[in-house]
């Protein structure tokens, strides 16, 4: 059924996407599905709660001596009553989190030790339906969080931080899982963390001793929240200092690669002077070499990572530039649209269709498909 | 990977707004007329579960779920009809 088939557009391989976006552009009924479809979206994006507080209201929700700010407490009840799918969700996530707590409480501590085998001895604990239902959440990807792999006890000890009841926190976190992982820190930063990547964090807000630190093995892509704590991220090579921004770090045998695309960043590497990055700089920072600088080597403020298109304030023009150059879709824009600042993650995979229907829902403008490959935003 | 990473979308701030396109209002109203049971399923599927997921957490089969998918889009369609 095609109108199905619209709504798995992102699970359709390549061939299939083309022959279900063909038979939208010829078919009106199916286009209108489309829209109806990315608008919902479009709604269930923009009543704004980050995965962070939804996490927080989850676990208020549980414990009821857990203070949950008034304005969180609104916001997710406010979204709970508008979208029954959201609220279906929410309950999800509650039931996840008792289930997580019943392992918990079945488990004896122990001695740190690697999360896999940890994970398997609570798992014979428990009884073969808690059991299943464990699985299924793990193989949803997320105890908590959406698309997180709750691999450490560390990181349980993250959910009760975020609530203040904790001094300091350390976060440990390895991403086995063989896709990309998202991990929301303290401060509401967050970082996609690529397969097999290491990622240390240490946060700390105690006057003087204010601090957020990282330190990675791998490569990642951190939004960071904006704010006067300076966060550090520790590799071989170097360090890299920001108060709030979008880049990319990637760590090799005696070689780390930094790449900025929005705020600003000081790179203190091991060998030579302090420099500073602007947007769409690059750098190379070697164990025993001088640093490598490239300005402006993110062309077009877009940065490919990991199957993803990343754009950080990124005017439409240029947007238009890499979708046009990845996709060989030519998109037509007003004079005014071209210089609207867009914030956006794509899956690569996810097809220029489908993003520039987004496009076009989230700047309240229509995509025209004049023929396959060239479209007009009005 | 998580659903946020595939379409989160911010537009940077503009003040002024232009009027929501005929269509597309349209369309919002007409979604929000589809009946609760399948606004949920499709919200879901937005959020990121399968069909298998929603089935188990609905406490529904599979192919229920896909036959309320089918009726909504029946539904939107005849919502959209009459209103022209």
């Amino acid at each position: 059924m095609l109108a199905e088939d619209v709504l798995n557009l992102d699970e359709l391989d390549a061939d299939s996407r083309s022959r279900v976006m063909a038979a939208v552009r010829q078919d009106p009924a199916l286009a209108v599905w489309m829209r109806a479809m990315v608008a919902l979206r479009a709604d269930l994006d923009f009543d704004q709660c980050s995965p962070a507080e939804i996490a927080q209201y989850v676990v208020a929700q549980r414990d009821g001596a857990v203070e949950l700010p008034l304005d969180i407490r609104q916001r997710v009840d406010g979204m709970r009553d508008r979208h029954p799918g959201f609220g279906a969700h929410i309950n999800q996530l509650e039931a996840d989190a008792a289930l997580f707590d019943a392992v918990w409480d079945e488990a004896s501590w122990e001695e740190p030790q690697p999360p896999r085998r940890r994970r398997q001895r609570r798992d014979d604990n428990l009884a073969s339906r808690d059991r299943e239902a464990l699985h299924r959440a793990r193989r949803r990807g997320m105890l908590i969080w959406r698309g997180v792999a709750v691999l450490s006890v560390v990181v349980f000890g993250l959910i009760t931080s975020l609530l203040g009841t904790r001094e300091q926190q350390m976060l440990a976190v390895t991403n086995d899982s063989g896709a990309v992982q998202t991990i929301v820190l303290a401060d509401g930063s967050r970082v996609q963390l690529a397969p097999g990547s290491t990622l240390h964090h240490f946060g700390s807000e105690e006057g003087l001793l204010a601090h957020r630190k990282t330190s990675l093995s791998g490569e990642a892509f951190f939004d960071v929240t904006p704010g006067p704590i300076p966060f550090v991220v520790y590799t071989n090579e170097g360090i890299a200092t920001v108060l709030g921004t979008s880049f990319s770090i990637s760590t090799h045998a005696g070689r780390t690669d930094v790449r900025l695309l929005e705020g600003k960043l000081t790179l203190a590497p091991s060998v030579g002077e302090a420099i500073t990055l602007y947007p769409r700089d690059g750098a190379q920072m070697f164990a025993e070499a001088p640093m490598q600088v490239a300005r402006g080597e993110i062309a077009d403020g877009a940065l490919v990572w990991h199957g993803q298109i990343i754009f950080r304030s990124t005017p439409l023009k240029d947007v238009a530039q890499t979708l046009q150059q990845a996709y060989g879709v030519t998109i037509d824009l007003s004079e005014r649209l071209a210089t609207e600042r867009v914030t956006g993650t794509f899956e690569q995979e996810a097809g220029v269709e489908m993003i520039i229907e987004t496009l076009a829902a989230t700047l309240g403008v229509e995509a025209v498909w004049l023929d396959a490959a060239q479209v007009a935003l009005r | 990977a998580a659903r946020e990473e595939r379409y989160q979308i911010d537009v940077h701030p503009e003040p002024s707004h232009q009027d929501p396109q005929d269509i597309r209002l349209d369309v919002q109203q007409a979604v929000a007329q589809l009946p609760e049971r399948a606004r949920e399923i499709l919200e879901l599927k937005e959020i990121g579960y399968k069909y298998q997921e929603i089935a188990h957490m609905l406490g529904l089969t599979e192919s229920a779920i896909k036959m309320q998918v089918k009726r909504a889009y029946e539904r939107l369609q005849e919502i959209l009809s009459s209103t022209r």
